[in-house]
Order: C-alpha cells, then structure tokens, then sequence
C-alpha cells in the first residue's frame, strides 16, 4: 500500500526547471576596452522534483545551489529559462506559491529583537500554522522559543529557522542547508521529520554537503558544478552504477598505468604495489574486463565506492 | 497590517524617546526666555548681519524680541536639523539593514507582496514622525501658558503638520535611495547626499543671487515661516511637498517590488 501512494506522488513534478541561467553583472565594450564583470550562476539547469521525493542537491561552494533556490523563490531575475512550483509560473504566480511552500535559507538570519515565539506568531499571519504539528516540533527542537533571538547560539537559531518553515507543514520546503550547525542529534531528529514529511506526500528540495545526511534521507540527488547540472540519479542507483573500485594483482606482466587510463570508463589507475594495481571505473566495466583477459591474473576484486568517493569525483 | 502593527509595537523606545528628547528644546527656550527677553534686543541687532541670515535662512526674519519669534526661531530650526538627520538615518535604511543582516530571505518567503511589506515598515516610520510635531505642540501649549505668553496655536498646528509633511516627503526620498543600493553605506550616502544638498541649497537661496535654488528644495515649501506669513496652510506648497512624497513613495514600491534581490 506504501508502495502504491508513493508510486502515486511521483507521478506529478512539483518542482520543474527547464534550461535556468543565471548571469550576475553586465560586460559593457566601450572603444574596445571591457567594462564589469560577467559572473555565471547558473548555465542552462535543467531538473524536476516530484511529488513525494526528497531532493538532494549537491555541489562544492560557489557552483550555483543558492543561485538556483533563490531564483526558484523569485529573488532573482533569470536571463533564460523558466521555472514552475506546482505547475505555476515562479515569477508570476509567486504569491500563490508561497502560501504552500517553507524555506529555511544556507545563511538564516532572523529579525534579532523577536523571540522565537513571537516570530512564530508574526509569520503565522502570513502563512497559518498548524498548531498541533508546532507543538510536535517544539517536542523535538529543543531550542527555546521564549527567548530572544539574539541571545540564542546559531545552532539553536538553526531550530527555529526550521521550526519557523515546517511549522505550517507546507507541501513544498526548500532547506538550503538545513542541519548546518546542528548537533548530531539534532540533526537526526530533522532528518526524521523530513522523512515523515515526505511519508505524508510533502515534497523536499534541499542543498547539503553532508554525505551522510544526503544518503540518509534523499531519494534522489542533482549535483551541480560550475552552474551546469552534471547529474541527476537516484541515490539508490548512484553507488552501484556509477563508480567502482577494481584492485587486480597480476602473476606476471602488468599492464602500464596510461593504457589502463585510455580506457574510457577508467577514470583512475593507481600503483598499490610493484603487481597490483587499484583502479577507479565509472559506468560500463566490461571493457576493462576485456582488457584484462590479455594478462594473467592473481586476484580481482571489484567493489562499489563510498558516495563520499562518488561525490568527490563530481566534485574535482 | 501584521508588518506594521508588529513594528510599531517593537520600536516604540526608539519611536518615542528620540522625538521627546528632541522636543525637550521646547521648556529650555522657555527656561530661558525670561532672562533672555531683556536682552533680546541686542541680539536681533546682531541677526541682521547677512551671514546669520544665510544661515537661518526665514527663521532669521523672525522678530525675537518676542516669545513666538524665538520660539519659532529655535524650534524650526531644531527641527529642521532633526528632521535632516531623521530623514537621512531611518528611512535609507529601512530596507538597507534588513539586507545588511539578511532578513529578508526569510520574510519574503512567505506571501506578503513586497510593496506592502515596505510600505507598512515606511508607516511606521511616519506614524512615530508624527511624535515630533505633536510633542513640540504639547510642550508649546504647555510652556506658553505658564509663562503667561501668547501663541496662535492654530497656526502652530498647521506649522507642525508641515514638519511632518517634511519628514514624510523627505523620507520617502531616502527609501527609494534604500531600495535602489540595498547597501546601508551605499543607500546612507545617497540619501545624505539628496538632503543634505536640499538643505544647503536652500541656505544659498537665502542669499540674494542664488533665490532661484529655493525652488527646487522641499525645505522651501511648507517652511514655518511662511505659514506665519500665510496665517496658516499653504496649499499649493502642501501639494508640492506631498506629491513629491508621493511620487517618491510609489518609486520606492515599485523598484522594490520590481527589482531581483541579489546580494
């Protein structure tokens, strides 16, 4: 029956963006000379988030997460592209989409002379807060909401960010960095609701650079590099297709390290010792297989990279 | 109204001790005034010099050898000079330090159209404005009848609604230069920079070749002098000023409605 409803919410997108660029600054040639500076965001983005779906979007600093979530909630102004949040036009529709989505942002600052409670209250006027789930919130948050705002560490702020974007149980929450300054405990209880979120057909769209988070809670991922969109997969599918760790010990001959990377789904080859070599293979590994029937073999062992290892090859 | 009735209610110690300390100059020119009648005289001799009629602009043309001379002389230009700083200091920065600490990020994620956000943050601006005039009327009212003077209060009344128009007009300047930096320092300099040469320009005008840049001041409509002169309002001036209030309020809302918010 689970099977069948979350079958059910991936059917529709709720979250679609098509082709997004993002270019901050203007170039201006005057007489030949070059005026400003043109600095890339995003570069023809594309992706959607289903219904249901935790979304984990992931990239080093500066390669564009923040410039897409931003122009998402319409702060900003995109050169090319469209984006729509439930089937709405993110710009013109933006009101709309906002009564039905949370956001909690990567560097969350709230108003400083607020409590926790009276912001609750402030917002709750804008968007109307579901009572009951705030009170399971504040159950598992343990920050205190009576107190100032200013007088609470950033990992406390952190909680009332998040308190403050689920407490209206949106169906839509944009988390850029949600758990960042989170214990890890804390971390986990998120990492729950999230879960139990999305078990109620809630939709998440969030940026990490925790693996562990990501692994946890993400049904599928998006990485992003240089404002380009390199890969969007499931997480599930991510560690066995994507790359693997083959070590081949040779009884006699082996082969040089530049004809195994001339292969093309090796991506790396490595010396362990004087007979055995660790290689690193992306994809499709049966054309290392075949290569490798050319030498005798002691052993081969082929094993499935970490998602750390994964990550960090999108990354570089 | 929930952005405006929350602010209000947070900023009522800024909102209400800056215009009681500011109109305090009220019972220290009637402190003084007893001692200072005597000699009052001497000193009008002294303010004819052109230099100080540059400097007090109309206010110098007062006749202070009685109460409400000095009093109009002091207090206008008191409350010019508040109102210089008020309109430089408040307004630019009403959504500049929002973006300086990043608050907003937050608040416009929730459904509430830009424009009006700012305009029930610029409401609470001009609401605690209207504590200016109204404690200078108070104390004035107060003040003048323990010293046993004369005051006509009902042109007082329309003397302090012109400061108040002042502060609004000269306030919504200042937002739009917030919304068009969106930077404290930036927004702060621009705005400094728009009123603070209004103001000197109309202390040029004062002197006889240089009349013409009165005209293109705020500071010289609506001026308390001339609603002395007038014996009350001066409508075409009160449309001058509102409408430019007006016309800069609207600009401010539509830019920051408008404009992305990259930063």
């Amino acid at each position: 029956m689970k099977l069948a409803t979350f079958k059910a919410h991936t059917q529709e997108a709720v979250l679609e963006v098509s082709h997004l660029t993002k270019i901050y600054g203007r170039e201006i040639t005057v007489a030949g000379r070059k005026f400003g500076r043109r600095v890339v965001g995003t570069l023809d983005v594309s992706f959607s988030v289903r219904k249901g779906e935790i979304f984990g979007f992931l990239g080093p600093n500066g390669a564009g997460k923040t410039t897409t979530m931003r122009a998402i909630l319409d702060y900003l102004h995109i050169q090319e592209g469209s984006v729509t949040v439930f089937g709405m036009d993110h710009h013109r529709d933006a009101l709309e989409i906002r009564e039905r989505i949370g956001y909690v942002p990567g560097d969350l600052a709230l108003y400083d002379n607020f409590t926790g409670e009276e912001l609750i209250e402030y917002f709750d006027g804008f968007r109307p807060v579901d009572r009951e789930y705030l009170q399971e919130l504040r159950s598992v948050f343990r920050a205190d909401l009576s107190l100032n705002i200013k007088s609470l560490s950033s990992g406390n702020r952190q909680q009332v960010g998040l308190m403050l974007a689920l407490a209206s149980k949106p169906d839509f929450l944009i988390l850029d960095e949600p758990t960042s300054g989170l214990d890890p405990l804390m971390a986990a209880s998120a990492h729950r609701l999230f879960k139990e979120l999305k078990a109620e057909g809630k939709t998440i769209f969030l940026s990490s650079h925790d693996l562990a988070e990501v692994q946890a809670v993400c049904d599928r991922i998006g990485i992003i590099k240089e404002g380009r969109m390199i890969l969007v997969e499931e997480v599930e599918n991510l560690v066995s297709k994507f790359l693997q760790n083959v070590r081949v010990s040779f009884t006699s001959e082996v082969p040089d390290l530049e004809t195994l990377e001339a292969i093309d789904s090796v991506i790396s080859a490595e010396a362990e010792d004087e007979d055995t070599l660790l290689l690193k293979v992306k994809e499709d590994i049966n054309e290392l297989l075949r290569f490798l029937t050319k030498y005798e073999l002691d052993r081969l062992s082929i094993e499935d990279a970490t998602l750390e290892e994964i990550f960090l090859q999108y990354y570089e | 109204m929930r952005v405006y009735l929350k602010n209000l209610r947070k900023g009522w110690k800024g909102g209400i001790i800056t215009p009681l300390f500011v109109s305090l100059i009220v019972p220290l020119i009637a402190g003084i005034w007893p001692s200072f009648k005597e000699q009052a005289a001497a000193f009008a001799e002294i303010l004819k010099n052109p230099i100080y009629q540059a400097l007090l602009g109309q206010m110098g043309l007062m006749d202070i050898t009685t109460w409400q001379g000095i009093f109009y002389m002091y207090v206008g230009i008191c409350l010019e000079w508040a109102i210089v700083f008020i309109a430089i200091l408040i307004p630019a920065r009403i959504v500049a330090s929002e973006v300086d600490k990043n608050t907003l990020d937050v608040t416009l994620s929730y459904p509430i159209p830009r424009w009006r956000y700012l305009l029930e943050k610029f409401m609470v601006y001009a609401t605690y404005s209207l504590l200016y005039p109204a404690f200078v009327y108070v104390f004035a009212v107060v003040n003048t009848n323990s010293l046993g003077e004369t005051l006509d209060m009902t042109v007082l009344g329309h003397a302090m609604m012109g400061f108040w128009f002042w502060l609004f007009a000269l306030g919504a300047l200042s937002l739009l230069c917030g919304t068009l930096f969106l930077d404290s320092n930036r927004a702060l300099s621009a705005s400094g920079a728009l009123i603070v040469t209004q103001y000197v320009m109309t202390r040029l005008g004062s002197l006889g070749d240089l009349s013409f840049l009165k005209d293109y001041t705020v500071f010289s409509y609506l001026s308390t002098a001339g609603i002395l002169q007038n014996g009350g309002m001066i409508m075409s001036d009160l449309a001058v000023v509102v409408g430019v209030g007006v016309v800069a309020l609207a600009a401010a809302l539509y830019v920051f409605q408008m404009r992305e918010l990259a930063y």
